[in-house]
Formats: C-alpha cells, sequence, structure tokens
C-alpha cells in the first residue's frame, strides 16, 4: 500500500490531462465520503458539500491535506492533489482541565 | 507710701501705749527716714502731711524730684540698689542694734522665761535720732535660749516697714554680715570686688577641676575606642574571609547567567501599546471579525477564537495550533538560541491512533515528508505532540536528544499508551523515511513530575504550549499558575503579530 503511495507522490500532476479528480474524505469516526470535483474547483464546494451531508456546521469542522490545514479558496491543483488522495475532516478541539 | 498707709492701720490695730505718746514731729522724721525706699526725703513733705489722705494721682503729681540721698555712686541697678540699701540699712543696723542693746537691757530683768513676747514702749524713749527707724519697731519678739546672751531677734516691724521682699533679702544679707554690722558703702564695694574675685578663682578652679573629672572619663573613652577598634577589625577579617568564602562558593556554582538572560527572555512584560492591542483584539466588538490569517499554515485566527485567551477561558486548537506553527518559525529565524525542533498539531495524535485498530500510521506517513517540511523529522532534538484528551491539554515530547519520551501533564496524569504508541511511531517513522531500523526499548519513558502545576480548570492549553515554549528553548520549566494571565495576553499579543518572541 506504501509503495503505491509513494508512487502516485512521483507522479507529476500537471501531465495529467484529467479535468476531474476523485478525492476521499475522512471523518474523525473513519467514515469516508468521496467526491468527484474539477482540478480547478475551490475546495470550498466540496466541504460545503461535506458539512451539508454530515449535517455539521462549517466552522467545527477542520479539513487537513497531510496535516495542513485547508482553505476554501483553495485548488486541488494548487496543492498538488492527485486522484483518491484522502482529506481529513477533523472536529476542532478545545479544552481546560477537568471540570 | 505703702508702708505710711499700713503703719497708721497697725497703729489703730494694736492699741499701744506708744502710739497715743506719738507726736508729729516724730512721725514726719520717721517718715522720712523711710524716703529712700519710695522717694526723697523732703523737708517740706512733713507740712504736707494731709496730701497722705488725698487720691493717689494727686499724690504722684505732688511728688517731687528725687534727690538721691546716697552718695553712692549708681551701679547697675540691681546689685548697686541692694548694696546702696545695705548701706543704708548699715547704718539703720547700728541704730537698731543700739536700741537692741537697749531693749536687751530691759529684758535682762525677765530673762527667765521662756518665748516671752514684749511690746516695749520704752524702746522709743530713746527716740530722737537714735530712734529713727526704731519708730516702726511695733512688736520686737524676743524668743530668750535659756539665759543665753544672744537672742535671736526677728523684727517684724522691718518687714512691714519695706513691705516688699527685698527686704527680706535683705535681712538675710545683714544677717549674714553680722561680722561687719557698719559696713559703708567702701567696704560693700571691696566685698563686691572680692566676691567677683572669688568668682575668678572659683571659675578657674571650676576649669581645673573639670579638666580633672574629664580625665577618667577620656580614658575611658579611649578604652572604649580600642575595644572597638579591635571588634572592628575582627569584623572586617569576618567579612574579608565570607567575601573568599563566597567568591570560591560562587566558582563553584554552576554558571547560571545565561539561564538568566533567557528569564528575561521569558517573562518580557507587555507594552502598552501590545496591552492596548490586545485589549482590542479580545473585545467583543471584534468578535466576528478576521483578525490575523497565516498564509503557510492556513490558519485564520478570528476574534471568537481568540477570545480563548481572556482569563479563565478554554485554548481552542487553532490558537494553539497557530502557536506553534509560530514556536517553529521562531526556531527557523534563530537556530542558536532555540533547539531543532519539530511540533505536531493537535490533529496528529488523533489521526495515529485513529481506525480500527488503534494505531494507523499510514493515515499520517505522508505529513512528514521531506518536501512538506522541508527538514527530516527524526533529525530534530525534539518533536512535539500536543495530545488532546476530550476536553484536556496534555503535551508529549521525542526527546531524542536525551532519547527519551516524555510526558507532560498539567494535572499530572498518566498516559502509557500515549509513550507506546510514540515509540511505535517513531520507530515507524525512522523505517519509513530513512529505511533504518532503530531501537528505542533502551529509551527512557519519562512521566515529568518536577513541572508547573494548574491549580484550575480552564488553563492546561496554556500550560501546554508553555511547556513547548520552554523546552524548545532548552530551558526549565520555570514558571508557575501565577504566570498564567500573562502568559495568555502574550500569546494573543504572538499571535496578533504572527511572531513568537
Amino acid at each position: 500500500m506504501s509503495g503505491t503511495t509513494t508512487a502516485d507522490e512521483d507522479k507529476k500532476p500537471g501531465t495529467e490531462g484529467g479535468a476531474h479528480i476523485n478525492l476521499k474524505v475522512k471523518g474523525q469516526d473513519g467514515n469516508e465520503v468521496f467526491f468527484r470535483i474539477k482540478r480547478n474547483t475551490q475546495l470550498k464546494k466540496l466541504m460545503n458539500a461535506y458539512c451539508d451531508r454530515q449535517s455539521v456546521e462549517m466552522n467545527s469542522i477542520a479539513f487537513l491535506f497531510d496535516g495542513r490545514r485547508l482553505q476554501g479558496a483553495q485548488t486541488p491543483d494548487e496543492l498538488e492533489m492527485e486522484d483518491g488522495d484522502e482529506i481529513d475532516a477533523m472536529l476542532h478541539q478545545t479544552g481546560g482541565g477537568i471540570i | 507710701m505703702g508702708a505710711l498707709e499700713i503703719n497708721p492701720k497697725k497703729r489703730d490695730a494694736t492699741p499701744t501705749t506708744f502710739n497715743h505718746k506719738l507726736d508729729s514731729s516724730l512721725f514726719s522724721e520717721t517718715h522720712v527716714f523711710k524716703r529712700p525706699k519710695f522717694a526723697p526725703n523732703t523737708p517740706d513733705l512733713s507740712q504736707d502731711r494731709p496730701v497722705v489722705l488725698r487720691s493717689t494721682a494727686s499724690r504722684v503729681l505732688e511728688y517731687p524730684e528725687k534727690k538721691t540721698r546716697f552718695r553712692r555712686p549708681v551701679h547697675a541697678p540691681c546689685r548697686a540698689r541692694r548694696f546702696s540699701f545695705l548701706k543704708g540699712v548699715g547704718r539703720n543696723y547700728v541704730n537698731y542694734m543700739s536700741t537692741k542693746k537697749e531693749a536687751f537691757s530691759t529684758f535682762r530683768f525677765c530673762a527667765g522665761k521662756h518665748g516671752l513676747k514684749v511690746v516695749d514702749t520704752d524702746e522709743f524713749k530713746y527716740g530722737g535720732l537714735e530712734g529713727k527707724e526704731v519708730f516702726d519697731v511695733e512688736e520686737v519678739e524676743v524668743i530668750d535660749t535659756d539665759d543665753c546672751k544672744e537672742v535671736e531677734v526677728v523684727d517684724r516691724g522691718k518687714g512691714k516697714l519695706w513691705e516688699c521682699d527685698e527686704v527680706v533679702e535683705m535681712d538675710r544679707d545683714v544677717e549674714g554680715a553680722n561680722c561687719q554690722p557698719s559696713c559703708s558703702s567702701v567696704i560693700s564695694d571691696d566685698m563686691i570686688g572680692g566676691n567677683l574675685k572669688v568668682d575668678g578663682e572659683k571659675s578657674l578652679e571650676m576649669v581645673e577641676r573639670r579638666e580633672e573629672l574629664e580625665k577618667p572619663s577620656l580614658e575611658k573613652l579611649k578604652k572604649s575606642v580600642e575595644k572597638r577598634n579591635e571588634n572592628l577589625g575582627f569584623i572586617g577579617s569576618m567579612i574579608d574571609f565570607c567575601n573568599k568564602k563566597l567568591s570560591m562558593l560562587q566558582f563553584l556554582r554552576p554558571a547560571k547567567k545565561p539561564v538568566k538572560d533567557v528569564d528575561r527572555m521569558l517573562f518580557v512584560p507587555l507594552t502598552q501599546e501590545e496591552e492596548n492591542e490586545v485589549s482590542t483584539a479580545l473585545s467583543n466588538a471584534k468578535r466576528r471579525r478576521l483578525l490575523v490569517t497565516h498564509q503557510e499554515s492556513n490558519i485564520e485566527i478570528t476574534g471568537e477564537l481568540l477570545q480563548c485567551l481572556k482569563p479563565c477561558a478554554w485554548l481552542n486548537d487553532e490558537v494553539i495550533n497557530l502557536y506553534l506553527v509560530l514556536l517553529k518559525e521562531r526556531e527557523l529565524r534563530d537556530p542558536r538560541k532555540f533547539l531543532k525542533c519539530h511540533f505536531f498539531n493537535t490533529f496528529f495524535y488523533k489521526k495515529l491512533v485513529g481506525g480500527r485498530s488503534g494505531y494507523d500510521y499510514k493515515s499520517v506517513r505522508r505529513w512528514t515528508t521531506q518536501r512538506k517540511l522541508g527538514y527530516c523529522l527524526f533529525e530534530c532534538d525534539k518533536i512535539f505532540i500536543p495530545i488532546h484528551k476530550e476536553i484536556h491539554w496534555c503535551l508529549a515530547v521525542i526527546n531524542k536528544k536525551d532519547e527519551k519520551f516524555q510526558y507532560l501533564d498539567s494535572l499530572r496524569g498518566r498516559d502509557k499508551q500515549v509513550m507506546a504508541m510514540l515509540a511505535r511511531y517513531f520507530v515507524d517513522e525512522v523505517k519509513d523515511k530513512s529505511g533504518k531500523d532503530i531501537d528505542v526499548s533502551s529509551w527512557k519513558q519519562e512521566f515529568v513530575e518536577d513541572l508547573p502545576e494548574q491549580q484550575n480548570g480552564y488553563d492546561c492549553g496554556v500550560f501546554m504550549i508553555k511547556y513547548s515554549d520552554f523546552y524548545s528553548r532548552d530551558v526549565g520549566l520555570c514558571f508557575n499558575q501565577e504566570h498564567m494571565p500573562y502568559f495568555r495576553r502574550r500569546t494573543a499579543k504572538e499571535i496578533l503579530r504572527l511572531k513568537a518572541d
């Protein structure tokens, strides 16, 4: 598995001719939601669709790609995303101690 | 004049045969004799005798000019007067003594009785010139002391005659000068001189005596000074000894100066401008406003998010993650001052332990590629992993420098699973990125016990980021609960400026 991912990494995204890309959004509970969007579409669309589907507030979720925060204005092309890449949808955290 | 007034009264009050015998000439003469006290004698005063009965004002006007009857130079007012009296009295005294002798001669006959009080009317038979003064002696109290010739005579009449305190003093003087009853003005002058001389001698003697008295006290002082000098010398030597000891101890002490410098950096107070900036940013007016955006990490901080840095608020992941990014930037800015560190975000551990098996390296494998980080993870001295436990923030550290896994909980919690997961992750990570197998079984797993502890239910996030801050500086955790309000405001400032110091 790790080997195939490494192979994916090595690919040059710009060389791919496809206008669409398949992305997987993985929730904190392990549920996965698949999206197919254009490479130059802002990820905002994907995020909104995910939140609508999960019935959660947009600002309660942090979307991460390889550990980095995603902004709605970013596109898969900017982030050099590849087909099948995974996006993490994490719930925001807060804490102060024991009540 | 008062005497003149009183005397007639006295005459009335004490009916004596003498009073009835009194003729005007005698009265006038005695009156003349009293003049020195109040006014100079004038021959025509006897003629103006009725004046006495007039009003005081008219009498004052009728006073003749004072003519000094006594042949004496006027000295200093007080003294001269005193002696002038003495002079006059001296003469009077002679008369008085003569009359007294006469009186004694009469008393001889009844000397056997004690405390005899006699009003001698015969005394005034000797009136004339001699009895001038004696006229006023109305009562002579003679206390005979058992046939002794020395009879103490208390002249009450005189006191009444002069009606003045000075008179009493004069009497004393007279008594004191009994040896020289007929002292003249010259003698008195001499006496004054003598007195002065005596005074001078006395003063000289006094000086000598003072010196004599001072000598032992000076010696005493000298002795005490010597003693003190000894003490001072001893104290001085003690001071030298202590200084040497101190320098020795300081020499043996490990150098702490750099830590002090760091200390200054750790607790730099916010300037007024910064305080104002923080206060504005934390106000409710800014709640919906986007305050800062960190481009590299894509973290946006709104007023609402930043309000977690208000006192008593729980810290959220956004603020913590941004702060940790800023710590990394700080290190890149000045690599010599800080350890080479990597700060995972708050989601890392959740992802790592997510999945069905409870350990999912695959999900975080791509987080740490060299292309993404810009550096190799396992080259770092310390790797900081924030641990989020439902409502609590802790910190785990992969301390490659000291080859140990550390766990810091401001509530002193312990989680062995975290240690195990991190150990496993580190081995997998090294193997994945470099292909090497490393053994971390020898690495110590340390639950840090000597750490600042949280005293409330809301500051654990601040403790956690400050553990990271201090550990990345490689300094001890020299802060406590009291610093938390300051750290909150300082963190807010650093986030607003997007620069950690």
